[in-house]
């Protein structure tokens, strides 16, 4: 027991009553590379985030060292000697490596002035460089770096609090092969003086390489540790989505309609040659990783991209170019991944947002009816059970569930035949997520066509009719509903 | 005392205008004239090109430039109306205002300007133009019928507070009532969203810019009128009183909210307080200082209202 | 052919000499000056650089007229007179935006050795660093003497009287007040009762002047220091009723301050002549240029506009 560094006991943590951790029981040994696998949203994140003082526990105890430890603040956590580098980095791009690594605890020369000793800054920045391997000059600012560079910046400013405990929340996301292997040289560096680095990722095939310990979590709960000799890379993804699929999918299947969105070799910034059909009456997903490009093919689709290559057919005619009105014209909707910057209209009621889209076709004089306005918006909370005292209130005071049922409606309301949902159900407790996939099940019966972009795995293949797989910003494969499993989407994704 | 409180912060702008005009009014001895003055010729003007810049500032942007698109368009017009062309010079003067705004709007929407330095640089450019149009001349003497336009009066109420009035119904309606209005508050709101609920954004931003063109060309042409001179130094000041003007009426820098109507009672209170300073005979001096905390002070109170929207249910 | 154009040139070259032998000043001929002005937009400051240009022609000279794109901007005068020193002009004439700002770059005028010869304005030497050959000046607290003056005659040496001024902290506002101030003293029954910032500007002359009214219902005289607020208050009095019962006086001669003269509406106003102070400075600069000594002040000559004289003044 003497060589854990970390213990993590019975830690629980919900968020709105939604459990996201639930009983969670870890050891990390020092001086080793432990990996965590999940599906996104099986509660990686938040474990890491608790560990390193950005959220606080609702219950449980951590032991650093053999010895209990409240970490309340990231400042404590680092104290401790636990270091985090997450996916995004909290780096001031217009300041020097050097200020970054040492930001908010800046070397004085004289305690009576408070003068920062550059000098020292810089010195030991260039120390803490050389041992990474990396020929930078301190002084050069952040903004002139690359990706992998600014990676290391943070691995600096980790190392230099003397961290022990090093998380790492998917640190090759965004890394080239070959950045990738420089990183893993580092990591084994750290390892071998000692430092244990918690790992985090989706990439099970670089695990393998990097791994010492393994453990699985899945919607909150850890379904296993394994050790990695043991663990082939078809059991890890066994253990990952494990999940049976409920019914809460009310999905009836029936004979599509015609085709209405088609795209030809479709290409923008994130992907190339996308070639994707969905019929009346039928739900198209899209599956892949964060990043994948998933969320850019449908924001090229509905204008709000430019595009580069190919096009987009709707209703059999061929657009070289879209915009975000004429694809309204066209009555497409987009229900868009961020819900609070481009879905509704947070500071506005939800009267105005329903009949937001609407508004030029419903009052074809241009002035505004509000007795009119209103009955149409009343309708269409009503329909949606959008739970709400009055349509004068206002979005930011509603629920998430409520606030995507409120963007579902706007798009409803200007009665869109073809829906493009991006991650409908993030951040949505359970209820709501039912009851949206049966509006959605609603809409198709109704011959309306949806395509559907989601991280969650059981939910895709509970919704739809074909999943295409993306990776890397092009089509790996399609599956139809009968032949989609989890393994297969997640091995044509990663 | 919640109640109280709840009513004070709710309505504390007309309590501010009711209480400067008391005092105005208790130490002139001519009351009526003055608040006659105040609202018959001096409000107006400064209302017309307040309302340019309360509709900018709702699109989340503002617009710096009202000043100089007055001096601009009433000089290249006096040319016109000097040799009586009355309504073809009329005409110029709001198409050069218009054609002024787009510009702006050009410069916000498709160079994607930041609008503070799109409007300001405007600015600059137009007054210069408008220096070297000029050369230093002024144009004076305007024929009786033009200046008839500021000048005149029926049913004993100045033609100006007419004009600002129908001003304010035709953009009160366009802007609560119509579409268009609608589609202006939700991209001030949030840009993003409206266009991906295929507003055309860039068109409605530009729009409102021309619409503030021709607001200011309109006040100024009032001036030119009413002062019977055209000259390049026209509406120095309008663009930051019209601004002042807007935040007292509490119209957010955020965008989206506020309108013409809380303009309205900004402008108002500007014109009344100081009026106020005048006849209290406060020196000049002390009257900037006066100004600008009025505008500190009623930001923090629009802040508290909406702090305390709930508690006070307001 | 040749012979012609010979004949030509010969007969060119020696106009051009008779030309500069009737120079009055033959040691300024083809002299480069620079003359600074405070701004360019400004009527006035318009007519002093054809009153400049006008005086470089008669005396041979060549001159560039210069002034901040911000007007009255202090710290792009010092640019421009380093331009000056930079091309190495034979003189300097410079009107300051502000008297003491300025001092420094007429130091390094003083030790490039390039001579000043101040107008309008004065520049402050109480250091003694800031030397200038001469001042030539329409002053300031004259005009206002002779206005004011006027207006107390108007007025039949009694009655409340206001000052319209132009932004606080002007060195012109500054003079002008003064003698405005030190004239209404001399009436003992000329009560100043306040002095209030319009921003020299007519609209604001206008607004300012309808409060002033509604203020002191019993006032008599409005001085105001500049030609545009002068106005402004002349459409307000117009408004109420009240011209020729409050007498209104502005300063420098303005085209419409005249032909509102001419109207009986303004009652007063001082001719500044920017046209001829620029030309008497340049002429002092050539004058200076010849070898001549010259005094240390140069007055020009100051109008008192009035209904009477109107005529002749509209017609220069």
């Amino acid at each position: 027991m003497n060589d854990t560094i970390l213990e993590i006991r019975n830690i629980s943590k919900s968020f709105s009553g939604v459990p996201v951790l639930e009983d969670i029981n870890m050891s990390i040994k020092k001086s080793e590379v432990h990996v965590i696998v999940g599906e996104n949203g099986a509660g990686k994140s938040t474990l890491m985030k608790i560990i390193s003082g950005v959220y606080r526990k609702d219950k449980g105890d951590l032991f650093f060292e053999g010895k209990p430890v409240q970490i309340n603040s990231v400042q404590k956590a680092l104290n401790v000697g636990i270091g985090i580098i997450h996916q995004e980095f909290n780096l001031l791009p217009h300041r020097s490596i050097g200020q970054n690594i040492f930001l908010g605890r800046e070397p004085i020369k004289s305690n009576f002035l408070k003068v920062i000793d550059h000098d020292l800054i810089c010195k030991k920045s260039k120390e803490l460089l050389d041992y990474l391997g990396l020929d930078i000059d301190p002084r050069t600012l952040v903004y002139n770096l690359g990706i992998a560079q600014q990676q290391m910046v943070e691995v600096a400013k980790a190392l230099c609090f003397k961290s022990k405990v090093l998380i790492m929340d998917e640190p090759t996301a965004t890394l080239t092969r070959k950045e990738t292997v420089k990183l893993f040289e580092i990591i084994r560096k750290l390892k071998s003086e000692g430092v244990s680095i918690i790992y985090i990722s989706h990439r099970l095939e670089e695990i393998k390489q990097i791994a010492d310990t393994l453990t699985v979590l899945r919607d909150g709960r850890i379904v296993g540790d394994l050790s990695i000799e043991n663990a082939s890379i078809d059991q890890i993804i066994r253990m990952m989505v494990g999940r049976e699929i409920k019914d809460q999918y009310k999905r009836q299947y029936h004979m599509h309609g015609e085709e209405v969105l088609k795209t030809e070799n479709l290409g923008a910034k994130r992907f190339s040659n996308v070639n994707i059909n969905v019929h009346r009456g039928e739900i198209v997903g899209l599956s892949g990783l964060v990043g994948a490009g998933r969320t850019e093919i449908a924001k090229t689709i509905f204008g709000e991209d430019a595009i580069e290559k190919g096009s987009v057919n709707i209703y059999g005619k061929k657009y070289h170019r879209m915009s975000t009105q004429k694809a309204t014209k066209l009555r497409i909707g987009l229900v868009p991944e961020d819900r609070k910057e481009e879905g509704a209209i947070m500071e506005m009621s939800i009267r105005h947002n329903i009949v937001h889209a609407v508004l030029p076709r419903l009052f074809k004089s241009s002035v505004i009816s509000k007795k009119t306005e209103l009955a149409v918006a009343t309708k269409y909370m009503e329909e949606l059970g959008i739970k709400a005292p009055s349509v004068n209130k206002l979005v930011k005071l509603l629920s998430g569930g409520n606030q995507q049922k409120v963007v579902i409606a706007k798009w409803m309301c200007a009665d869109c035949e073809i829906l493009i949902f991006d991650e409908p159900t993030r951040g949505i407790d359970v209820g709501a997520k039912a009851e949206i996939y049966g509006i959605m099940s609603e809409l198709v019966e109704r011959g309306k066509a949806i395509l559907m972009i989601s991280s969650d795995l059981p939910e895709l293949i509970g919704m739809c009719d074909r999943i295409y797989t993306i990776k890397d910003g092009m089509v790996t494969a399609e599956f139809s509903r009968t032949e989609a499993t989890q393994e297969k989407i997640l091995a044509a994704c990663v | 005392m919640k109640r109280i409180a709840g009513f004070a912060l709710n309505y504390y702008k007309v309590i501010l205008l009711f209480a400067i005009l008391i005092v105005s009014s208790s130490v002139t001895q001519d009351p009526v004239q003055n608040i006659k003055n105040m609202i018959m010729i001096q409000a107006p003007f400064v209302m017309i090109y307040s309302f340019g810049m309360t509709l900018a500032v709702i699109t989340g942007g503002l617009d710096l430039s009202l000043g100089s698109i007055a001096a601009f368009s009433t000089c290249a017009a006096a040319f016109l109306i000097i040799e009586d062309q009355i309504f073809v010079g009329i005409a110029v003067c709001l198409l050069i205002g218009a054609g002024l705004g787009l510009l702006n709007g050009l410069l916000i929407t498709k160079a994607k300007v930041n609008p503070f330095i799109a409007t300001y640089g405007m600015d600059w450019v137009i007054r210069g133009a408008v220096y070297i149009m000029m050369g230093g001349a002024m144009i004076y003497h305007f024929s009786h019928d033009f200046k008839v336009i500021a000048d005149g009066s029926f049913l004993g109420i100045s033609n100006l507070v007419y004009i600002a009035f129908a001003i304010l119904a035709i953009l009160m309606f366009v802007f609560q009532k119509t579409v268009f209005g609608r589609n202006v508050y939700s991209t001030g709101a949030n840009i993003k969203v409206s266009r991906l609920t295929g507003v055309n954004t860039d068109m409605v931003i530009i729009i409102v810019y021309m619409i503030s063109g021709v607001l200011a060309s309109t006040s100024g042409l009032l001036y030119v009128a009413r002062l019977d001179c055209a000259e390049a130094f026209l509406g120095k000041n309008f663009g930051l009183q019209a601004l002042a003007a807007t935040l007292i009426g509490g119209t957010s820098l955020k965008g989206g909210k506020g309108g013409v109507g809380n303009t309205v009672i900004g402008v108002l209170i500007m014109v009344f307080l100081m009026n106020c300073l005048n006849v209290l005979k406060v020196s000049t001096l002390w009257q900037d200082a006066v100004f600008g905390l009025v505008i500190v002070v009623s930001a923090l109170l629009e802040m508290a209202k909406q702090r305390y929207a709930n508690y006070l249910q307001l | 052919m040749k012979k012609t154009f010979t004949v030509f040139l010969v007969v060119l070259f020696s106009i051009s000499v008779l030309g500069v032998s009737a120079a009055p000043y033959p040691g300024a001929v083809g002299k480069k000056a620079t003359l600074i002005l405070k701004d360019l937009t400004n009527p006035v400051w318009i007519q002093a650089a054809e009153g400049a240009k006008a005086a470089a022609k008669d005396f041979g000279m060549q001159i560039e007229v210069v002034a901040p794109i911000v007007s009255n901007n202090n710290d792009e005068q010092i640019q421009l007179v380093q331009q000056a020193i930079a091309k190495r002009k034979d003189i300097l004439i410079l009107t300051p935006a502000d008297s003491k700002g300025i001092v420094p770059a007429v130091t390094e005028l003083n030790k490039a050795k390039i001579p000043v010869i101040n107008l309008n304005t004065k520049i402050n030497n109480e250091s003694g660093r800031a030397n200038s050959e001469t001042f030539v000046v329409a002053d300031n607290i004259m005009c206002a003497t002779l206005c004011a003056t006027e207006l107390a005659r108007l007025a039949n040496g009694s009655g409340e009287a206001i000052i319209l001024q132009g932004p606080s902290g002007g060195q012109v506002t500054i003079d002008l007040t003064k003698g405005a101030e030190d004239t209404f003293a001399k009436y003992p029954n000329i009560k100043l009762v306040d002095k209030k910032e319009a921003k020299f500007d007519r609209a604001t002359g206008y607004k300012v002047t309808q409060d002033m009214l509604i203020t002191y219902p019993n006032l008599k005289i409005i001085f105001s220091c500049n030609d545009e607020m002068a106005l402004g208050a002349v459409k307000a009095v117009e408004e109420v009723g009240k011209l020729g019962k409050i007498f209104i006086g502005g300063i420098d001669g303005n085209k419409d301050a005249m032909a509102s003269i001419k109207e009986g509406k303004l009652n007063a106003t001082v001719f500044k002549n920017f046209w001829l102070q620029a030309y008497t400075a340049v002429e002092a600069a050539a004058k200076y240029l010849d070898g001549q000594k010259l005094p240390a002040l140069i007055p020009v000559d100051l109008g008192i506009v009035i209904k009477s004289n109107v005529d002749k003044y509209l017609a220069m």
